[in-house]
């Protein structure tokens, strides 16, 4: 992992490279606790699902056109002309959906190991802030295709924005660049996508990566009674943990791709915005606010959905100045602890009914049709099956 | 502006100086005399005349008499007052030339006054013949033989005072209302039954191809009633004719069926006798016996909803039940000439067409819902799908060619779309197997990774035990 | 000793054999965004079509080609080149240039349009939509107007 010998008399006659190499030495060769295990890898993979969205993005930029006319066009050559669009296209489609997940598994992890105690607070609010911008990427780029299920997606996506209190309407109108969702919208989608979010995120990852590496990672002992294991006992970064990292990497290539051939992303029909296709649901990321919102009717029922949808984000954000106490091992906070389990249970079964919301579904030969709000009804066998049965 | 009538500023004239003569008349006191004019008993008449085509009309021009009255307020209050329930107005005495409301009969006559004068009709562009063209027309031979005032005279068609020009939508003879305007009497039983004619024929007008066109799409290029009959000369086209009629539009259809055999046969009722609805209709109930492509697509799609495993007969059936119920509807007819069905060989021929057609539309709405399959997953078929209009353009054309009743002609043109569908399958074919070697380069990937992970693991293992020392 | 040489040996064969394996991956990666990157064939996603064959056709003569996914005509006259949709506005039939006639002919329902576009006789409810020709040197392009 050295310079070639040029390279490093060139820079060591113009720099103080004593202080560069210092500084690399320490951190290629820091050592992390010795107990850093399999479940410590749900960061570097969203790590490496984010370098993996740079470049893949960066590519399909190279063709992909952002205006009415040519999007969905420029999406068509990519997919079917370009040499291997296809499977960039894919693995960046499948890539925003891993990289959410990945991130969301980090922040399971992180919070069941109480890793976000003092000192890695800040750490941890940055996290929130990384999981933040990474779910707008999503909503963003979902547009950017230009077909009827993006194109609806975002208009009913932006319509709640209208609910926000007091500037609802003038963030709607901000979001879609007018009225509906046009043109314009698309250009300010893409803008956003392509140049704001990817800088803030990377900005937001170093300062996440330098503070990570500023306390190091942590152990499940109690706060402040964290004992000094030997230096020698601790795993250095490189090579020892980069060879681990190399396993989830290669894993990560070969899912992406396997998703990627088996399950495609269909291009769908362009966008027409005269005609709404049936059964319009967001990213599976966004079902939990997407049914949450539905249970909050009446004059005052929208400001409340946007609250409902906003706390368990201000909750996550703020939690460790909330839960102040010593313990890290879960056994020992079972407050806390249970009161995560709740917020994930409630997270997954909202999401499911959201997923299944104005649908029919068979379940132990029985079919059931759910309505808006999730309830199911018990569907006569002999009724012939409905338009709404799949999608 | 010169010759053109301008008719709003005439009326806004014609007003301003009605309002200037009320105040006038109004504002001076101790006359003794009021003046009236027609509008001030016919309100109604006037008001629709004013929004008419004929609005700078005088009322004197049809009805005779003078324009204005000067009468005494006692005369005034007579003939203007409110009537007690039961009271008479006296008779009003409208003065020399009155003619008063022209009788049905004269009605003809009295539009012709000007309506077929070439000098007073050529600044508006107007043709003339119209009056003439009446007395040609049932109507005008009725009530020129058995004077029976009953048939349809102008304002049946065009109204009195509120007359409209045709590309008015508040005109009777809009073509949207046309049906209508015919119907007010060809639909009503009584006075049909008193001229022997059948009263169906509005409302099989109305459930035919063409009604659907003109209520259900709003076409208004969808033919009308006066399209075949006419309008002025008004009278059925007959069956020798009918071909005629109907080739205005269906020029191909009229040209094919020219060659066929039946053309030459007088006893056939041409158009008509296979899509006029049956032997129980009156030839209005004018129905297709082909779908258009993208409700065949449909069909197709339906059925294969409910029963992916359907044999080729079935879907045969699905997409194309129409052919063998019109043409058993129309059997019955058949056997005015055919007069042995069973052991005629004509059936079987037909029916042979028939089904080489069906055959055909099977074909194409199977290439069609594959590429739709196909183009909505991740392959780019442009291409195919620009071939593929080629076969839709046979599809269509077949309708019009199945009328030579030639089946070497029809099955020539079966071929070619044949072909292409067979192409188009062939190459869609290709393209997924292209995608499917996509499939079958996952299971090296997977080896690879798999070994190459490995590797990696075990030299995880083994520089974690050079570098990592236990926990003491 | 042998143990230990054993181990060196070992520990050389996974050293090699990860670094075959890192070059066909940093290969697997590379080669095709590479090739990814090589302009394809068939041009851009624009709306800018070449006619290939234009300057082989003679006065008269009309070529069918694809501008967007739509059938296309584009027929020689004497003072240049015309192009018009190719579908026929009555049922979507494509519909032919009849080069001695000068007009287009529908061969679905028998519409007739002129050398314009314009209606002549038939079923056709408008006009075919005309399509923007562009002569650069040699080379003859069509695009959506």
């Amino acid at each position: 992992m050295n310079a070639p010998g040029w390279l490093q008399r060139f820079l060591n006659e113009r720099y103080n490279m004593e202080v560069a190499n210092t500084f690399i030495d320490k951190q290629m060769h820091k050592r992390l606790p010795p107990h850093t295990g399999w479940l410590h890898i749900f960061g570097s993979l969203s790590l490496l699902l984010f370098i993996s969205q740079t470049i893949t993005g960066i590519l399909l930029l190279i063709y992909y056109r952002p205006t009415p006319d040519e999007a969905h066009a420029s999406i068509q050559y990519i997919t079917g002309e370009a040499h291997f669009g296809w499977l960039y296209r894919q693995v960046h489609a499948w890539g925003a959906s891993l990289m959410i997940l990945g991130l969301t598994l980090h922040m399971i992890r992180t919070y069941f190991m109480g890793s976000y105690k003092k000192p890695r607070e800040l750490t941890w609010m940055t996290g929130v802030m990384i999981f933040v911008v990474t779910i707008t990427f999503g909503f963003t780029g979902y547009l950017l295709p230009w077909n009827q299920i993006a194109f609806w997606a975002t208009t009913v996506g932006t319509e709640s924005a209208a609910k926000v209190p007091y500037i609802g309407g003038w963030l709607q109108y901000c979001l879609r660049g007018g009225d509906a969702v046009t043109g314009e919208t698309l250009s300010r989608f893409f803008v956003v996508h392509v140049i704001i979010l990817p800088w803030v995120l990377t900005g937001l990852i170093a300062v996440h990566l330098f503070l990570m590496r500023a306390t190091n990672l942590a152990t499940m002992e109690r706060v402040g009674e964290e004992k000094k294991t030997p230096e020698e006992c601790g795993i250095p970064f490189f090579p020892v943990h980069v060879a681990k990292e190399g396993v989830v990497a290669v894993l990560l290539i070969a899912v992406l791709v396997t998703l990627s051939v088996l399950s495609p992303w269909e291009i769908g029909e362009p966008a027409n915005p005269l005609s709404t296709p049936p059964h319009i649901k967001p990213e599976w990321y966004f079902l939990p606010s997407y049914q949450l919102l539905k249970y909050f009717q009446g004059p005052y029922g929208a400001f409340m959905g946007i609250i409902a949808c906003s706390v368990p984000f201000a909750l996550l954000f703020f939690w460790p100045m909330l839960d102040r106490g010593k313990e890290r091992h879960p056994r020992k906070r079972p407050l806390a602890v249970g009161f995560g389990l709740i917020g994930l249970i409630s997270a997954l079964a909202l999401g499911y009914l959201g997923h299944v919301s104005g649908l029919e579904k068979s379940y132990f030969g029985a079919r059931y049709h759910f309505s808006e709000k999730g309830w199911p009804t018990r569907i006569a066998d002999d009724a012939p099956p409905s338009d709404s049965g799949g999608h | 502006m010169i010759h053109a009538p301008h008719a709003g500023l005439r009326r806004r004239i014609a007003w301003a100086i009605l309002v200037c003569a009320t105040i006038l008349a109004a504002t001076r006191p101790g006359y003794a005399e009021e003046k009236a004019s027609c509008k001030t008993c016919h309100t109604k008449q006037v008001t629709l005349l004013a929004t008419s085509v004929h609005n700078s009309f005088n009322c004197q021009e049809c009805h005779g008499g003078p324009s204005t009255y000067s009468l005494s307020p006692d005369e005034m209050a007579r003939y203007t007052r409110p009537t007690a329930p039961g009271e008479v107005r006296p008779v009003f005495q409208h003065g020399d030339g009155f003619t008063g409301k022209a009788k049905r009969a004269d009605i003809p006559n009295l539009c012709g006054n000007c309506h077929a004068d070439v000098e007073r009709m050529n600044p508006y562009g107007i043709p003339t013949d119209q009056l003439s063209a009446y007395w040609t027309s049932g109507h005008g031979k009725t009530l020129k033989k058995t004077g029976d005032d009953r048939v349809a005279v102008c304002i049946d068609c065009h109204g009195s005072h509120d007359i409209f020009k045709t590309n008015e939508v508040t005109s009777r003879t809009y073509p949207a209302n046309v049906p209508e305007t015919c119907g007010q009497c060809h639909g009503n039983a009584e006075l049909m039954g008193d001229f022997d004619l059948p009263v169906a024929i509005v409302d099989e007008y109305r459930r035919s191809v063409h009604g659907k066109l003109l209520y259900e799409q709003g076409d208004l290029g969808a033919p009308t009633c006066a399209t075949c009959h006419g309008s002025h000369a008004a009278a059925p086209p007959g069956f020798a004719s009918v071909r005629t009629a109907c080739g205005q539009c269906h020029q191909l259809e009229s040209k094919f069926f020219a060659t066929s055999i039946h053309a030459s046969q007088e006893e056939h009722k041409g158009c008509v006798q296979c899509h006029g609805g049956g032997p129980d209709a009156n030839y209005h109930l004018i129905e297709r016996i082909t779908k258009p492509a993208s409700a065949l697509i449909q069909k197709y799609k339906q059925l294969m909803a409910v029963d992916p495993n359907a044999t080729g007969e079935e879907v045969a059936e699905a997409i194309h039940p129409d052919p063998k119920r019109i043409i058993n509807n129309a059997i019955e007819s058949c056997t005015e000439c055919h007069e042995d069905l069973e052991d005629d060989e004509s059936l079987p021929k037909l029916f042979e067409l028939i089904d080489s057609i069906a055959a055909a539309e099977k074909k194409y709405v199977e290439t069609a819902s594959y590429l739709d399959e196909v183009g909505r997953g991740v392959l780019l078929i442009d291409h195919q799908r620009f071939k593929f209009e080629d076969a839709r353009t046979h599809l269509i054309a077949l309708a019009p060619l199945q009328h030579t009743l030639d089946l070497d002609k029809v099955s020539a043109k079966v071929k070619e779309l044949d072909k292409i569908c067979d192409e188009v399958d062939q190459e869609l074919t290709d393209l997924e197997t292209n995608l499917n070697r996509r499939y079958a380069a996952l299971a090296p990937m997977w080896g690879f990774c798999i070994v190459f992970s490995i590797a990696l693991y075990a030299k995880f293992k083994q520089l974690k035990k050079k570098y990592v020392k236990p926990l003491p | 000793m042998t143990q230990q040489s054993n181990e060196s040996t070992r520990r050389g064969f996974l050293d090699v054999f990860i670094g075959i394996c890192s070059a066909i991956t940093a290969a697997a990666v590379t080669i095709p965004g590479l090739m990814y990157l090589w302009p394809a064939a068939k041009g851009g996603a624009g709306g800018e079509v070449e006619v290939k064959g234009a300057k082989n056709l003679a006065k008269g003569e009309s070529e069918i080609l694809q501008v967007k996914g739509k059938a296309v005509l584009v027929v020689r006259t004497s003072s240049g080149f015309d192009a018009y949709s190719a579908i026929c506005p009555h049922l979507g039939c494509l519909v032919k240039w009849e080069g001695v006639r000068k007009e287009f002919l529908c061969p679905c329902h028998a519409a007739v349009f002129d050398s314009k576009g314009r209606v002549v006789s038939g079923p056709a409810p408008g006009p075919l939509s005309p399509y923007k020709v562009k002569e650069v040197g040699d080379k003859v392009f069509v695009s959506a107007v």
